[in-house]
């Protein structure tokens, strides 16, 4: 072996040496240095969520007692059944105060229809519906006929509110609607003042929400002339009333001393609870 | 003759050529050294890296679990947050988009000319359904609140032309559309809902017919809180397209 010869060896040898150091042993540090860095990115974004929920859920403490405040007011507004009783108490109350006589009031809820064909249906199919309900809370036809094509929720206006199916959910918040027909008979002028008073009883105003009762959005109004005679006018009055979900309550399971420990069970279905009462005829 | 170097080859000058007399294996060694110190220094500072990192890594879990056991601790309390604004913003959304019927029909008050009355008057919110499979029959439906106005007038047709420009005035009126406007026999049209003749009815008491008449006012869409449409369902938008219009009726609405 020449000089040469040894001198080749020897820098292959050395390189063999350097890249098998590196290899064996300054790579899988980098690696693992790298993957460490890759975790440590990943806990600061688990950090940085974890800090902003705490600091929301912070705020939320802070602001409890507000919020159970705005829940509890939008209970009149919204409350958690249909309160039949409350709404037809507070239309006598306004239709007097505005010369307006309160006729009838009919409830058009999926519930009413629900319960009107229970009612029809022989003890056999009563019992076949009964076990389909309890094995398959969420498969209800009739409840999923309440629900918008899509099954999503109802745009949170009036109009959307309008042409959607009974009992659809409103809003982000989900409101059910339960639509009523009313009957009301007075002048051209009191009858103006009293729609302009329903619409008062939960009204907007200087970007604050007003709740004195019921949210009501009237759809159908059709005034003809009263069987009195001029000026004495009759209006049928379409208008929709809007509930908290069924799941939720009137306020989500909160107490004044703090809230509900866990989210709300979801019940058997999102059907409208039934009407308990349908009035017709005259109120004086 | 030939000449031959007497003197030992590694006593000669130069000898080892321009690699010395080690062949150049002490640049090798030295080049060896240089790349071992290399891979020592880098192997050391990846070992600080991954020390480092690891520390850090741990204090980060420890804050990160010390937050999530407090978020954890009052999810209660954002859940009901959550509730109460949902609810606050849907009611809110709700009632500002309700069609003001109250000022609407003080608009048709007003208008009404005197020798017009009016004998039924059917509003609705909801815009009439389109007929299926006629795209310029869906295109001509009213996307807004309507009102169909049946009344009659003991004077000539002009009357209702008059009334249909009046209409045409109220607060977010879209359009004003005549469906019939036909005379009647003397006395078959009496009283009515409103005019400033204090519902004196039709009759012209000169034994010919009063025009009655029937009126389709269309007003704009109800406005819309911007973000009231924001979750809207895509059957739901379907049904409702007055949700996604921006046409404000001015005037028309709840303030």
């Amino acid at each position: 072996m020449t000089t040469r010869d040894r001198l080749v060896v020897l820098v292959v040898a050395v390189l063999a040496a350097c890249a098998g150091g590196f290899f064996f042993l300054v790579k899988p540090q980098r690696d693992d240095a790298a993957e460490l860095g890759a975790k440590l990115t990943q806990e600061q974004q688990r950090l940085t969520d974890a800090q902003s929920a705490a600091t929301t859920a912070q705020q939320a403490k802070a602001s409890y007692a507000a919020d159970y405040a705005t829940v509890a007011r939008l209970g009149k507004a919204i409350p958690a059944d249909d309160d039949v009783a409350s709404l037809v108490y507070q239309l006598e109350a306004t239709a007097k105060r505005h010369g307006v006589d309160f006729r009838s009031v009919k409830s058009s809820g999926p519930a009413a229809g629900a319960q009107a064909q229970a009612a029809a249906a022989p003890p056999a199919a009563q019992a076949a519906q009964a076990g389909a309900d309890q094995k398959a809370p969420g498969g209800d036809a009739k409840a999923d006929a309440a629900k918008p094509a899509g099954g999503g929720t109802v745009p949170a206006t009036q109009a959307a509110a309008a042409t959607a199916p009974a009992g659809s959910p409103v809003g982000t918040a989900g409101l059910p609607t339960l639509p009523f027909q009313f009957t009301f008979a007075g002048s051209f002028g009191n009858m103006r003042k009293f729609l302009a008073a329903l619409d008062d009883l939960t009204v907007v105003k200087r970007g604050g929400l007003v709740v004195r009762g019921r949210l009501l959005t009237i759809d159908k109004v059709s005034l003809h002339e009263a069987t009195d005679g001029f000026p004495k006018l009759e209006a049928a009055v379409d208008a929709t009333a809007y509930l908290v979900p069924p799941t939720e309550g009137d306020t989500a399971g909160a107490s004044p001393q703090g809230p509900a420990a866990a989210p709300s069970a979801p019940s058997s279905g999102s059907a409208v609870p039934a009407p308990t009462a349908a009035i017709t005829g005259g109120l004086r | 003759m030939r000449a031959v170097n007497l003197i030992p080859a590694e006593e000669r000058r130069g000898g080892g050529g321009s690699a010395g007399r080690s062949g150049g294996g002490v640049y090798v060694l030295l080049g060896a050294l240089a790349a071992f110190v290399v891979l020592a220094g880098l192997w050391v500072a990846a070992g600080r890296q991954v020390d480092d990192r690891a520390r850090q890594l741990a204090e980060v879990r420890t804050k990160a679990d010390a937050a999530q056991a407090t978020a954890d601790k009052l999810a209660a309390y954002s859940r009901f947050a959550t509730v109460a604004q949902s609810r606050l913003e849907t009611v809110r959304n709700v009632a500002a988009s309700r069609f003001d019927w109250s000022h609407t029909l003080r608009e048709v008050g007003r208008v009404i000319p005197e020798d017009v009355a009016l004998e039924s008057l059917d509003g609705s919110v909801a815009p009439p359904a389109a007929p299926a499979g006629d795209p310029a029959a869906a295109a001509a439906t009213p996307s807004g609140p309507t009102l169909k106005i049946i009344g009659c007038t003991p004077s000539e047709q002009r009357a209702v032309a008059r009334l249909m420009a009046r209409l045409r005035q109220i607060d977010g009126v879209k359009n004003v559309a005549l469906e019939s406007s036909a005379k009647e026999e003397a006395g078959a049209a009496a009283g009515g809902l409103t005019s400033a003749g204090g519902g004196k009815g039709c009759a012209n008491g000169k034994g010919t017919g009063a025009p009655k008449f029937t009126v389709a006012v269309t007003f704009g869409s109800v406005p819309v809180a911007p973000q009231a449409a924001a979750p809207a369902a895509p059957a739901a938008a379907a049904s409702a397209p007055a949700a996604a219009s921006t046409a404000t009726p001015t005037g028309s609405t709840t303030p």
